[in-house]
């Protein structure tokens, strides 16, 4: 199968996926290798254990932060992991379609032979593609780092956590990708996609400590990313399904924006699905103009 | 005769701003059609509807015999577009664009490519960034030639190109012509359209105001012609001579503006001694006040706002 938007795209990224591996690798080593001097600190336990309860809002409610598996937490999966891989994502993903409008490029694309079904699917893939690359090159790393400073942690259980927050970072990239298709603007889609991500967290986060908080953290698609301590567990298919299947959702809300999305034309939004719940009509490819 | 285009009340409307308004247009299979309209008129808009990159707020396009809102990709195979305002991959060089346009197409001939980027002049190993705005729009000409499309839909072709090459754009539509294809051309240029087209559209403020055959409009063309005559001539010289439309006269200095033929104004000029001759080409909006009157149709301002593009 030929797929020239694909190619071309990874192509193009060839640059950004060369740094943001080298940038990813270099963070996981800086990390990593302060680990066993970290490990013989009695002072840091003890900071830990009497740290004010908002501190545990950056380690995930990790008190134990010396052990592997809670080391791997706090350095990474709890929040710097996924907060590097919804950059990645939400960067893409905006780029995708309206990054393309924006730069006005989209009618000459739009003008070859490929439908606009095709030409997002292509791109999402694309995107996914190199985020999760970015993310296996975390992987790498982080084993071989562990393996250097003879940190006894799962490989399998290493990859679980990855792919988890490669899951969470491409549902927030989706978003994004949604609203450049249903908007074409660039800085909305970004605006939008971090501020899914922030507020999921903060609201997750938030109802950890906050008691009254604590019934709306379902609410939050980061509930189904961190709760489950999936380093010390491993993947709960609940969770991963809801994310998977907020990532199909979102997908085919993009396509639907997509289909119906009026090129170049600012300040318009297409958004049929909710056209057609509205009117309870059939009719497709409505778009409305501000 | 078969039709390559056909729009039936075609119309579109952004919000409230008027795009284009009950568009009826017949474009033939091996014609080289001219659509003629100032800027903000509605020319990009009617291109932008036929390749479906917007939609109808009402009335029908078909392209190829085929409804532009549901078989929009089978259009595109058969066809090759110039958008009006081209925007290329400015970190690509051109010809690793326009091998990612030929890998979205099927059966494009890498050496008619070539031929075609000589003829041109364009370079194609340079990055697209450090490119002019003509050699951007060579690039935008090649890859809408290259697959030999059935139907060619240029908007604004000749933009930003030097007299030479627009010399060698001609050359291409008149080889499309000789192969039977149809190729559609919008311009607010009305002496290239009259030197390319068999037809012209003329669109103002939205609305189709006429459909001319340009062998027709050639009898009816505009010219002003200044006159500095070595003596001041008797005044009323051209009051008989046909086609002058008016004449002022001002001591040595003539403004004249002559419609159709010069033939019988030449002669005239020839009973006296003449020291220079300038001949203008009239602008659109001329054109325009002389074929539909001062004020135009009814529905038509006067004073056309000009957004500097189509798009609004």
């Amino acid at each position: 199968m030929r797929l020239p938007v694909f190619s071309r795209t990874v192509r193009d990224r060839r640059r950004f996926l060369f740094w943001w591996c080298v940038g990813m690798a270099l963070f996981v080593v800086s990390q990593v290798s302060f680990y066993p001097s970290l490990k013989q600190s009695d002072a840091l336990r003890q900071y830990m254990e009497q740290a004010p309860e908002w501190m545990k809002m950056f380690t995930g409610g990790e008190v134990d932060i010396v052990s592997p598996v809670g080391y791997m937490n706090s350095q990474f999966f709890y929040l710097m992991l996924p907060l590097l891989l919804f950059i990645i994502a939400i960067g893409l993903c905006s780029d995708a379609l309206a990054g393309e409008e924006a730069r006005g490029t989209m009618d000459l694309l739009l003008s070859a032979p490929i439908s606009r079904r095709r030409l997002l699917l292509e791109r999402w893939a694309a995107s996914a593609f190199l985020t999760g690359v970015i993310s296996a090159a975390f992987l790498a790393t982080a084993l071989l780092m562990a393996a250097a400073v003879r940190m006894e942690i799962g490989y399998v259980k290493m990859a679980e956590a990855t792919f988890n927050a490669f899951l969470i970072a491409l549902l927030v990239g989706t978003f994004s990708l949604w609203v450049g298709a249903a908007t074409g603007n660039r800085g909305l889609s970004i605006a939008l996609g971090s501020i899914l991500a922030l507020a999921s967290y903060l609201l997750d986060s938030l109802g950890l400590m906050v008691s009254s908080l604590a019934p709306w953290r379902k609410m939050s698609v980061y509930y189904y990313y961190s709760s489950n301590n999936v380093l010390a567990r491993g993947l709960k298919p609940g969770h991963a399904l809801v994310l998977l299947g907020g990532i199909a959702v979102l997908l085919l809300l993009s396509l639907d924006s997509f289909q119906g999305r009026e090129i170049g034309v600012r300040g318009s939004t297409s958004l049929p699905l909710l056209h057609r719940l509205r009117t309870g009509s059939s009719a497709s490819g409505v778009t409305r103009n501000r | 005769m078969e039709k390559v285009i056909v729009t039936e009340g075609l119309t579109k409307y952004y919000g409230k701003a008027r795009g284009v308004v009950g568009l009826d247009l017949e474009v033939r299979k091996g014609e080289v059609f001219g659509f003629l309209g100032p800027n903000g008129a509605g020319k990009t808009t009617t291109l932008r509807l036929l390749l479906d990159l917007i939609r109808p707020s009402s009335g029908k396009a078909f392209v190829l015999g085929m409804d532009t809102t549901r078989h929009s990709v089978k259009i595109r195979a058969r066809t090759g577009y110039l958008p009006g305002e081209l925007s290329l991959y400015d970190r690509m060089t051109g010809e690793e664009f326009l091998r990612f346009f030929a890998r979205l197409r099927d059966g494009v001939d890498w050496g008619y490519m070539e031929a075609l980027c000589r003829r041109l002049e364009a370079d194609p190993s340079l990055r697209i960034s450090s490119l002019s705005r003509g050699n951007k729009q060579k690039l935008g000409l090649i890859q809408a030639f290259m697959h030999r499309p059935e139907l060619l839909i240029l908007d604004e072709p000749t933009s930003g190109l030097d007299p030479l090459m627009q010399q060698e754009f001609h050359r291409l539509v008149e080889e499309a012509r000789e192969e039977g294809r149809t190729v559609f051309i919008s311009s607010h240029n009305l002496p290239e359209v009259e030197k390319m087209c068999d037809r012209v559209a003329f669109i103002r403020a939205g609305r189709l105001v006429e459909v001319v055959e340009v062998a027709s409009l050639k009898e009816r063309s505009l010219h002003r012609v200044e006159v500095v005559f070595a003596a001041p001539p008797p005044p009323g010289i051209f009051q008989s001579t046909p086609g002058v439309l008016r004449a002022d006269q001002d001591g040595q200095t003539a403004r004249i503006l002559v419609q159709g033929s010069m033939d019988s104004l030449l002669k005239t000029l020839a009973l006296y001694p003449v020291h220079r001759l300038v001949s203008h080409e009239p602008s659109l909006e001329e054109v325009f006040m002389t074929y539909y009157g001062v004020n135009g149709p009814p529905d038509i301002p006067e004073t056309l706002p000009d957004r500097g593009g189509d798009r609004s």
